[in-house]
Parts: structure tokens; C-alpha cells; sequence
């Protein structure tokens, strides 16, 4: 069995076969959770948003969502979810969502305008109507993490910074062809769960399948001054939503079709739209420095435009249409990886004759040997106390969680750690940090001087990318780091 | 707050206190205003003049610059003209009371904070002997605090290596909180940091490498102390901020402003001029107003992001000139860094010297 993929779908889809005893490989070409699953909102849908355009979806995420909240606790911070009605005019939603909620099994509960201030005192004061719903906030990254160590625990092999292509041998997928080695991975199924990139895959064994990936940016602010998911309440739209994550507040989204899911980078207009949409949820967002803006490319599917189009998922066999030996399952959302990995698993599972059940949605995934940042400060303890060994201040990143990082966790460049321990993801985005955790790597981990060095160029050059479109003291913060590293620090690249 | 002075200068990096400097010993009256301490203090301490130039490394500064102004005649250099720039620079050091060394219309080279190779005009004098050469075919030890950031020496080290520089970490047990305070207790007591280097053999080797910690504001004696009784011959590396050189740099500066008479307040943030007549009228700041006969703008560059002055003439294209046409009194010495070329401090004390004479000849007109 091999896998092509590692966003959460494909690393759900290893786990759950590695528990039925399935012998799984699983190939991504970048870092695990680098491409959609890591840019995600990192909202656990309660289903709300979705009950009116689309039912399916939103049983499936209500669903999903009371699952992972037993399995994955400790990658969810269970901060609950609100929807506001800002002006009159969302009100005239309000009876269709009640009803959409109802239909789909949403729980929904009115909360008093009084009592909605209270919990969330920053809350524009002006808002005509709350509801709280079951969303909740989880870490991708670590969702990622938790469901790879799963599925090594039951000897899946995973490679990350491995891209492949289908091997085609006569109209038959008979495995996969590592591009970089030039390799060939025989397999008796391959399933492609490259979510955005399922097309691309698909058109090496000549199938057509239209996944149109979707750009959405996210903006990251450096204060956390709210602790519910807010959503507006009325049909979905640009920058209504909020999630808090950590020590930081993620606002967004956007949805523009877009010709490759590669290299998507927020414009300057995006970014206003988002803050100014979000004022009017949270008015002192404006004050707030944007610390940060991406894009993620949503794998939506035919029919239907932008947020019309289907949210559910789709598990093709595509024996059905002639091409034996490949299973395709995009769509979806982060939600509902599991239940996309399940359907996945169990078409797997019928076809090579496993018999094992699912089992995924009763066992609890694994700790990840890597605290977040708000454990971090619950345990303002022993290492931590004693500063000398915190690497990343803004993150309280410790020594050794670097270490479990490379030594546990397979990371292998800077990039990597950040993704895993939070590192550079705060207030300096990893300015200071950085050359620290460079330096770490040419002490501990066997790289070179000059190895090292390019690394921290690599991963400075990805970091600034986005300084083109930020402002104020962002821009002045960025410049002025610039400089360090490349006047003071001489580092070129 | 409102007062009438001669020159006002906002601003309170290298630019800003050496045209405060030059304007005082004029014998003006010179009040500097701030907001902080600027990228200045941030620095590494080096004078970068031009240390690259057409991708190619510098080490003969004056011929370099010579086709550097013809090529860029805009550029603040271009402006000051080489005699100027190698004048202002060798002034500069000259003052610095033996803090900086090397100069002479060349570069030298030395090893950063990151373990690479920069190509740079003036060091602080512990630094003489920070480059791959000098250590070559030694034994070197490379010092290396926990808790003290601010360089890289893993990678530091493993450069060394790589060039067959035989070299050993040492790690000293020395808890700071800044590497200003460690460099103030070293240079009030620099037994304990010399009794600790003993018992890990330093004596052995031909170099010890430090950060910059020996010493904040009397550099000379400390390195004198330690390398005298080391009995080994001592380095200082630059450093990434929070960094000590920049703020030798920083009180080198206050020192010679205050010698000059010249009065500095921080924590004023300037906030807009007014312009009547050709001249600007009044400067207004977060508490209170100014009525300068002439005004110095050196505000760097980072920081425009986020304090924007209003009413400030349009400057066009023209980031390095020093005037504005149509406003007599009003002055620029705001200075761009280039990555590319290793252009910073120099830049900064050129503008400050032209913008210093140019404000000064502008004021005794006037008399
Ligand atoms: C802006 C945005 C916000 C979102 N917010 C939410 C949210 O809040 N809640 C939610 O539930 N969902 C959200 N989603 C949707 C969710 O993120 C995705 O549906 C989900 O992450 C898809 O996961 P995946 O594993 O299928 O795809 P991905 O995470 O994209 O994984 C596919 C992987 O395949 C790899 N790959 C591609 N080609 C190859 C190849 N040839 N060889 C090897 N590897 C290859 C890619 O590198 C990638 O890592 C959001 C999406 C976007 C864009
Ligand atoms: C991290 C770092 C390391 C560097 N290392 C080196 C190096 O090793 N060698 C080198 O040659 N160059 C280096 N540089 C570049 C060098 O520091 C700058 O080019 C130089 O300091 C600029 O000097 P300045 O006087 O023009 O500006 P600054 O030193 O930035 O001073 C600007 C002053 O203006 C004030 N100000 C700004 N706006 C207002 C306002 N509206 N009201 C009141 N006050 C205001 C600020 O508070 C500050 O006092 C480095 C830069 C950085 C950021």
C-alpha cells in the first residue's frame, strides 16, 4: 500500500490502515502538514457554518467534531463557538440557520447579547443576536504529528521531502516512482490523497478529475484578546470568522479559484478586507499588528462556484472508470480528515481482503512529545523557570523540545521545527530565534557550518516573503531584521 | 513644553549626534530629540563603508568609491565626495579615543555574528584580529556563554574547522541577564571571568575568542587586564543585538555631544513641522512645541514605517539628499542601508558631517 500525501487526510489514511495491519508507505513532497492542512483556519467545525448550503457537510463535521474532541483532546482547545448577527440585516439569516442547524443535528444555543458580553468583553457591543455553537480550535500541525507517530507506532514507513508520480504500467497503477532518486515503490493500491493536487495526480494515469483548488489567505495578529471561535452570522463571505490559537488570533478567510495550488502568496488587498470585515466582529482588531498573512488552496469540487461548491468529500475508485490499483479521496475538510481516512481505509480494506474494522474513532491518538505554547506557560516550571534553556521566547520554546523535534518527529529543516513546537510563530516570528536554532543544529544534529547557514537563509527567505504586503510596525520590525541578518550577519541569499 | 533654540535634531543615532556634535563645537545651541536609541545602538559596531561592489568584495575603499560616486550621483557619497567621506570616516576615529581601528582607505575582513565573512572599514580595537587569517594555523579557544545569545559559535566554530583553525568550545558558567551587564561586572571585576578561563586552560592556546563582553565603557583596561594576565593574546567577535559594541558606540557619542555642550532628551516622539515662508516655523512633539532656527531630520529609515512626521516637504526620488528645494532651514540626514553593497554606519557619519557643516555654514550666514 502506498500513500501520496501527508496533510492529514493522508497521514488519517496510514494511520487507520496501519491499525487494521495494513503495510503502508506513505510519500509527501514537502514537510508533513506543509501544504493545505497547514494553512488551514485550524477551525474544528461545529457544522453551523455549513447548515444551510450544505446539510451533508454539516452532519459530517458535527459528527467528526464530537469525535475528535474524545480522540484528539490534547491537540484542541475546546473554546466553544459563537455566531453573531453584527447588523439587522444578518438577521434575516437567522431563521434559515436555525433551521439548517435543526435539519443537520447542530447543536445550537441562544445566548443572551448581556451574557455574549461578558464572555468575550471585546466583542462589538453593538451585535443584535448570539448563538453558541461547538466549534472549537485545533492545532493542525500537531494533529498532523500525533496521527504520524500513530501510524509509525504500527510500522507505517512515512517519508517527507519524497515527491513521486504515478507508475503507469499498462493503463494499470502498479505503484509509485520516486522523482528525486528515480526510484519505483511497487504497490498493490495507491491512494492519492494530495487534496488540491489530487487533479495533478490524477492526469499521470490519464484521468481527468476536477478538483479546483480554491486560494484562501489567513492573517495571523499578535494578541489574543478573545477565547471563542467567532462567525458571523450570514451566509459565509470574506473574513468572518476568528479563531484563537495559542498566543495569537487567526482571522480570515478569502476564496478565489486559482490556477496551481504552488507557491500562493496574500495580497495587500486581501489582508485589508480580512481586518476591516473583522472589525466589525472584534472593533479593536484594527489596533492589532498583523504579525503574519498566508494561503492555503482549498480542494473543492466540480459544480458550484467558490463557497457554493461542495465542502463534503469524495472517495473514488477508480477500477469503476478503468484505471485499476488507484483510490482517489479529496475534498473535505481538516473536520473531517478521519472520517475521509475511515471510507478511504474501508474501500482499501475490501479490496486487498483485510478484514479488520475502524477502529480510529475509538482510539485516542497519541501525545506529541511537544508541548504548546499555552502547556508551556501552564508549566512555568522546572527548564523553563531556569531561562537559559528557551530558545524561542515569544513561544517559550525549549532546547529540548527542538531536540524531540529533529530526534523524534523527523524534522529536518527550520521550517520543520517551526511547524512542530510553535517556534517563531509568536510576536517576532522567529527573528531572534532563528540563528539560535540554526546555531543548535550545527551543535546536536551532525549539520555542517555552511549547512546550517543555508538553512537559515532558506528558511529566512520563506519567512520574509510576505513582507512585501505588511505594514506600519510590521514593516519596520521586518526591515529592521533584514538588516540584521544581512548587513550585520552578512548572510546573503 | 516650548522652547526656541539654534538647531534642533531629531534623531539620536549616529547621524543625528554627529551633526550635533560638529554643530556644537560651532558654538550653537543644540537640543537632540528621540524617541529611542535607533538602529545605532542596535548594530554590530562595525563602520561598513562599501564592502561589496558589483558582487564583487571590497578591499581598497578608495578605489571603489571613486567609481561608486561616479556611477551613483544621487548617493549621499556622491554628495560628500570621496575626500569627504574618507575625511569624515578618519574624524571619526581619530575622536573615538582609540575605541575604533583599522581605516586608512581600506577594508579589512571580518568574521560576523553568524560565522560568515563581511568586508567592513573601522572595528572596535578588540576586533583587530576577528578574521579567518589572523587565527589561521592556531590554537584557538572560542568562548561561548549559556544564555548569552547574540552569535551563533557552533557555527563560528565549525567555520573554524573548516579552515583548519584548531579550535576549541570552551562554555563558562557565567549567568547574565544582558550581555550589558555582563560586560559592565567584567569590566568591574574581570578576575572571576579571568580565574574561570584558567582552570579551563586558556593559557594554552594562542587566541581566546570572545563576544563582546569584555568591557561597556572603559573597553581599553579590561582587555588590557585579561589579556595580560590570560597570558594569551585575546579577540573580540561582533555581535548580534542586544549588542555591546553598538553601545560603546552609543556612549562614544554622548560622550563627545556632551563635551560639545550639546543636550539630548529621549522618549519625544516629533509628531509635524509647520512651514511658512520657506522655512520651517515650529516643531511639534508629543509634549509641547519647538521654534528652531534650523532643523536636522535624522530619523534613520526604519522607523518612518511607524512615526510619520506631517507636513514634511516632498522629497521626490531623491532619499539621500540633504535639502529640499524651497525650505532653507530644514535639513535631512537620513541614511539607507544597502544589504547588497554593506553600506551602513558610514553612510550615517557621512550624512551627519555634511548635514552638520552644511547647517553650521547655514547658521553663521545668517549671523
Ligand atoms: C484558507 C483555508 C482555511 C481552511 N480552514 C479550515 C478550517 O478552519 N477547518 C477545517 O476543517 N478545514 C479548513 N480548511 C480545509 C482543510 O484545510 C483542508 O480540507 C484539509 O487540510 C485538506 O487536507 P489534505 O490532507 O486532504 O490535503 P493537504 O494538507 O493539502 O495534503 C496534501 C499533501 O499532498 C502533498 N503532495 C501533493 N502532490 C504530491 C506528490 N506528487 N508527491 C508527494 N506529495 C504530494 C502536498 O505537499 C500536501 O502536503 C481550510 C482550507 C483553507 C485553504
Ligand atoms: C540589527 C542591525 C545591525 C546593524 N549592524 C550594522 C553594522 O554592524 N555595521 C554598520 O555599519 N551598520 C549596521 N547597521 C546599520 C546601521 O545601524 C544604520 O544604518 C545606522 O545606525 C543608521 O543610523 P541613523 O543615525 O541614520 O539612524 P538610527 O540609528 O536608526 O537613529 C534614528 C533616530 O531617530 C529617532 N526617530 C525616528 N523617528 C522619530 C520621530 N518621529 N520622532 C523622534 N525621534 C525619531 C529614533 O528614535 C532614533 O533615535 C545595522 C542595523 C541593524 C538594524
Amino acid at each position: 500500500m502506498a500513500v501520496i500525501g501527508g496533510g492529514v487526510t493522508g497521514l488519517g489514511v496510514a494511520r487507520d490502515l496501519a491499525q487494521r495491519g495494513v503495510t503502508v508507505a506513505l510519500f509527501e513532497k514537502g514537510d508533513l502538514a506543509s501544504g493545505t492542512s497547514g494553512r488551514s483556519h485550524g477551525l474544528l467545525h461545529s457544522g453551523a457554518r455549513y447548515a444551510v448550503k450544505d446539510p451533508v457537510s454539516a452532519s459530517e463535521c458535527a459528527q467528526e467534531n464530537r469525535i475528535l474532541k474524545k480522540i484528539a483532546s490534547h491537540v484542541i482547545e475546546d473554546t466553544g463557538g459563537m455566531f453573531v448577527a453584527v447588523e439587522e440585516s444578518d438577521l434575516e439569516y437567522e431563521r434559515v440557520f436555525l433551521d439548517g442547524c435543526k435539519k443537520s443535528g447542530v447543536r445550537v444555543e441562544e445566548l443572551s447579547i448581556k451574557e455574549s458580553l461578558s464572555r468575550e468583553p471585546y466583542l462589538n457591543p453593538n451585535v443584535v443576536a448570539t448563538y453558541l455553537v461547538d466549534d472549537a480550535a485545533i492545532d493542525p500541525f500537531r494533529l498532523a504529528l500525533a496521527n504520524f507517530l500513530d501510524a509509525k507506532s504500527n510500522n507505517a514507513q512515512i517519508f517527507t521531502y519524497t515527491p513521486v508520480r504515478l507508475l503507469v504500467e499498462q493503463g494499470e497503477v502498479t505503484g509509485v516512482r520516486l522523482i528525486k532518486s528515480g526510484e519505483n515503490v511497487h504497490a498493490d493500491i495507491v491512494v492519492n490523497a494530495t487534496g488540491a493536487w489530487a487533479g495533478e495526480v490524477c492526469r499521470q494515469a490519464g484521468i481527468k478529475l476536477e478538483v479546483k483548488p480554491n486560494k484562501g489567505t489567513l492573517v495571523v495578529v499578535s494578541k489574543r484578546i478573545v477565547n471563542t471561535v467567532l462567525n458571523r452570522l450570514r451566509p459565509p463571505s470574506d473574513g468572518d470568522i476568528l479563531v484563537p490559537h495559542q498566543t495569537t488570533m487567526i482571522l480570515g478567510t478569502t476564496s478565489t479559484y486559482v490556477r496551481t495550488p504552488d507557491n500562493l502568496l496574500p495580497t495587500r488587498k486581501e489582508i485589508k478586507l480580512i481586518v476591516m470585515e473583522e472589525e466589525k466582529l472584534v472593533p479593536l482588531v484594527r489596533r492589532l499588528r498583523v504579525i503574519r498573512a498566508f494561503s492555503g488552496a482549498r480542494p473543492l469540487l466540480e459544480g458550484g462556484s467558490g463557497r457554493e461548491a461542495a465542502r463534503t468529500f469524495l472517495v473514488i475508485d477508480h477500477d469503476e472508470s478503468g484505471v485499476k490499483g488507484l483510490i482517489t479521496v479529496t475534498g473535505g475538510k481538516l473536520t473531517t480528515y478521519r472520517l475521509m481516512a475511515e471510507k478511504t481505509a474501508d474501500l482499501v480494506c475490501a479490496k486487498l481482503g483485510v478484514r479488520a474494522p475502524c477502529s480510529t474513532d475509538k482510539e485516542e491518538l497519541p501525545e506529541v512529545p511537544v508541548k504548546s505554547t499555552l502547556e508551556r506557560y501552564e508549566a512555568l516550571e522546572g527548564e523553563l523557570r531556569d531561562g537559559k534553556e528557551v530558545v524561542c521566547e515569544c513561544e517559550m520554546v525549549t532546547r529540548s523540545e527542538v531536540e524531540k523535534a529533529f530526534n523524534v518527529l523527523a524534522a529536518r529543516t527550520l521550517g520543520d521545527v517551526k511547524r512542530r513546537t510553535r517556534m517563531g510563530m509568536g510576536e517576532c516570528q522567529a527573528q531572534m530565534c532563528a540563528y539560535r536554532v540554526a546555531d543548535l543544529m550545527a551543535e546536536s544534529f551532525g549539520f555542517g557550518a555552511d549547512e546550517a547557514l543555508n538553512m537559515l537563509s532558506d528558511f529566512l527567505r520563506e519567512q520574509w516573503k510576505i513582507s512585501r504586503v505588511l505594514e506600519g510596525s510590521q514593516k519596520a520590525q521586518t526591515e529592521f531584521f533584514k538588516t540584521m541578518y544581512r548587513l550585520a550577519g552578512s548572510l546573503d541569499g | 513644553m516650548t522652547g526656541k533654540v539654534d538647531v534642533l535634531i531629531v534623531g539620536a543615532g549616529v547621524a543625528g549626534l554627529t551633526a550635533a556634535e560638529i554643530i556644537g563645537e560651532g558654538g550653537f545651541q543644540v537640543l537632540v530629540l528621540a524617541s529611542g536609541y535607533g538602529c545605532s545602538q542596535a548594530s554590530s559596531g562595525t563602520i561598513d563603508v562599501l564592502g561589496r561592489y558589483k558582487g564583487e568584495n571590497v578591499l581598497d575603499v578608495e578605489a571603489a568609491l571613486e567609481k561608486f560616486v561616479e556611477e551613483k550621483p544621487w548617493h549621499i557619497y556622491a554628495l560628500a565626495g570621496k575626500k569627504t567621506v574618507l575625511n569624515a570616516l578618519s574624524d571619526f576615529q581619530f575622536r573615538s579615543g582609540g575605541l575604533y581601528a583599522g581605516g586608512g582607505g581600506r577594508n579589512m575582513k571580518i568574521i560576523t555574528p553568524l560565522g560568515t565573512v563581511k568586508s567592513t572599514y573601522l572595528v572596535q580595537f578588540t576586533m583587530l584580529n576577528a578574521s579567518f587569517e589572523s587565527l589561521a594555523e592556531s590554537k584557538v579557544m572560542l568562548v561561548a556563554l549559556p544564555g548569552l545569545t547574540g552569535y551563533a559559535p557552533h557555527i563560528i566554530a565549525g567555520k573554524m574547522r573548516n579552515k583548519g583553525i584548531d579550535v576549541k568550545m570552551t562554555k563558562l558558567d557565567l549567568f547574565a541577564t544582558s550581555p550589558f551587564q555582563l560586560a559592565s561586572s567584567v569590566e568591574s571585576n574581570p578576575e572571576v571571568l579571568i580565574e574561570k578561563l584558567r582552570e579551563v586552560g586558556a593559557g594554552d592556546h594562542d587566541w581566546v575568542v570572545f563576544p563582546p563582553i569584555l568591557g561597556l565603557r572603559n573597553v581599553k583596561e579590561t582587555w588590557q587586564v585579561v589579556e595580560e594576565k590570560l597570558g594569551t593574546r585575546v579577540v573580540e567577535l561582533p555581535s548580534l543585538p542586544p549588542s555591546v559594541p553598538g553601545k560603546r558606540l552609543y556612549f562614544l557619542l554622548r560622550r563627545r555631544c556632551e563635551k560639545a555642550g550639546v543636550s539630548v532628551v529621549l522618549g519625544k516622539i516629533v509628531k509635524g513641522i509647520k512651514l511658512m515662508g520657506g522655512k520651517v516655523t515650529r516643531v511639534l512633539t508629543n509634549e509641547g512645541s519647538y521654534v528652531p532656527s534650523a532643523l536636522i531630520l535624522s530619523t534613520g529609515w526604519m522607523l518612518d514605517h511607524v512615526l510619520r512626521i506631517r507636513g514634511m516637504p516632498r522629497r521626490g526620488k531623491n532619499e539621500y539628499g540633504i535639502k529640499v528645494e524651497g525650505v532653507e532651514n530644514l535639513f535631512f540626514a537620513r541614511t539607507l542601508v544597502s544589504h547588497e553593497e554593506k553600506i551602513g554606519l558610514g553612510a550615517a557619519i557621512t550624512a551627519g558631517w555634511l548635514v552638520g557643516k552644511a547647517a553650521l555654514d547655514y547658521l553663521r550666514g545668517r549671523k
